[in-house]
């Protein structure tokens, strides 16, 4: 799988607090919080990024055997995705 | 104002928040999100309730334009966003002001609540809270962390006169804090005015934030213009004041009598003490307040302490006299706590 995912940023506005990340849906007023490992996830799918580059930043930053980091990685790209909080 | 007139005046901000006794008389103050930004900055750890509230100013802050959206969407006529996300903006990190509601004025207040109801949005809080003061009920939209508070009038120290919407609609400019199109803003000297009204009508010279959001605000401002305003709107006096305590606080001015003996708690960035407490609220209508709504004030306040509140008995008035005595020299906040324990109200 090699398409980049990205942020809805139509849909979503949010902010880093320390390592964490603050976002709101524009249009319920749903908020969401990211604690850092979903921070740094966060902070590559604003960017732009691949599910290979997203699993390889989670192993880079929190040592993450590439089984447990790809599944993080499934789960919240799931999670978004499954609310439309990224791009189709 | 130059730029280094900013960095100075936030530099002697962050002078304050240090010399704080602890995080608990800046939360008093209202400047714990600053605080929390500071000892970031100086690699300390932050309190996890000081963090659960950073995350939910940050979720106001985000939801602020949308829920604006809304409002300009249902109500004609012009919209004037005052406090909250307006100063906000003009710290160095706004999400380090927090806010819990957005307040607007409008020429109509009446029908721009009718408006909003019907826009879907639903009144919150205990209606006899709300009659006959400077806003409707408070309007809440479908879970949104935010509250709208529509005005027909800024709130304004008893006694004084408040400038009409009209007037306040012909110090509006377009919006620069909220970019929502059709939402204005005041201009800087009115805000500054409104700000220090406003808070003059809830504590004089009691809390720090309310004096650092003068400080953002006026320093965009020409002194001159901000006086003369303050001299139409009739709170010249309380303007004169306001402005002392700001210089002093932020400006290296010379403290002025009232910073140095009813309101010297601020320079030390502590809470007030309860005698501190009785002697502002009994010194500031005559130091900020014309003569006649001053003295009117200020028996007002002595009378008030002197009374038993309602259904409250002479036994009880007795033992809180007591414990206002005792504990002189006590944050009002401790005092307060020590008077609601279980068990000690003996009514």
């Amino acid at each position: 799988m090699t398409d980049t995912l990205r942020l809805n940023a139509a849909r979503l506005r949010w902010t880093a607090i320390d390592d964490e990340v603050v976002a709101v849906d524009k249009t319920s007023s749903v908020y969401l919080a990211a604690n850092s490992s979903g921070a740094a996830l966060w902070d590559a799918l604003a960017r732009g990024a691949t599910r290979g580059e997203l699993v390889a930043t989670l192993i880079a930053a929190y040592g993450l055997e590439p089984e447990r980091a790809a599944s993080d990685v499934d789960a919240f790209i799931s999670e978004l995705g499954r609310h439309g909080y990224l791009e189709a | 104002m130059t730029g280094s007139d900013r960095r100075s005046m936030w530099q002697a901000v962050d002078a304050l928040v240090d010399a704080a006794p602890s995080f608990e008389h800046l939360r008093w103050h209202g400047l714990h999100l600053l605080a929390a930004r500071r000892r970031r900055e100086q690699g300390a750890a932050v309190p996890q309730n000081i963090r659960v509230e950073q995350r939910l100013a940050a979720v106001r802050a985000l939801g602020a334009p949308e829920l604006l959206r809304r409002l300009r969407d249902a109500v004609d006529g012009p919209v004037i966003l005052v406090k909250g996300p307006e100063v906000a903006v003009r710290y160095p990190d706004p999400l380090t002001r927090p806010y819990r509601d957005l307040d607007v004025l409008v020429s109509d207040s009446v029908a721009a609540q009718k408006a909003l109801r019907a826009a879907g949005f639903r009144e919150v809080g205990e209606p006899s809270m709300y009659r006959g003061i400077h806003h409707l009920r408070p309007l809440q939209w479908d879970g949104h962390p935010l509250w709208i508070e529509v005005h027909h009038q800024p709130k304004w120290p008893d006694g004084l006169s408040a400038p009409t919407a009209a007037e306040l609609t012909d110090r509006a400019v377009c919006h620069a804090a909220v970019d929502v199109g059709g939402v204005a803003a005041l201009d800087p000297a009115a805000h500054a005015v409104l700000l220090a009204a406003h808070a003059w009508a809830h504590t004089p010279l009691a809390r720090l934030s309310h004096l650092v959001d003068i400080a953002a605000v006026v320093q965009e401002a020409d002194a001159a213009e901000v006086r003369g305003l303050a001299e139409r709107w009739g709170c010249a006096r309380l303007w004169r004041t306001t402005e002392r305590a700001v210089d002093a606080l932020f400006n290296g001015s010379a403290p002025s009598l009232a910073m140095r003996t009813w309101a010297r708690h601020l320079a030390a960035a502590r809470e007030r003490t309860v005698f501190e407490r009785h002697v502002q609220e009994s010194a500031a209508p005559l130091w900020g307040l014309p003569p006649v709504p001053g003295a009117n004030a200020a028996a007002a306040t002595l009378l008030g302490t002197a009374r038993r509140n309602r259904g409250e008995s002479w036994k009880s008035k007795l033992h809180r006299s007591q414990a206002a005595l005792r504990n002189a020299a006590r944050a009002k906040s401790l005092h307060d706590a020590e008077l609601a324990e279980p068990g000690r109200d003996p009514r």
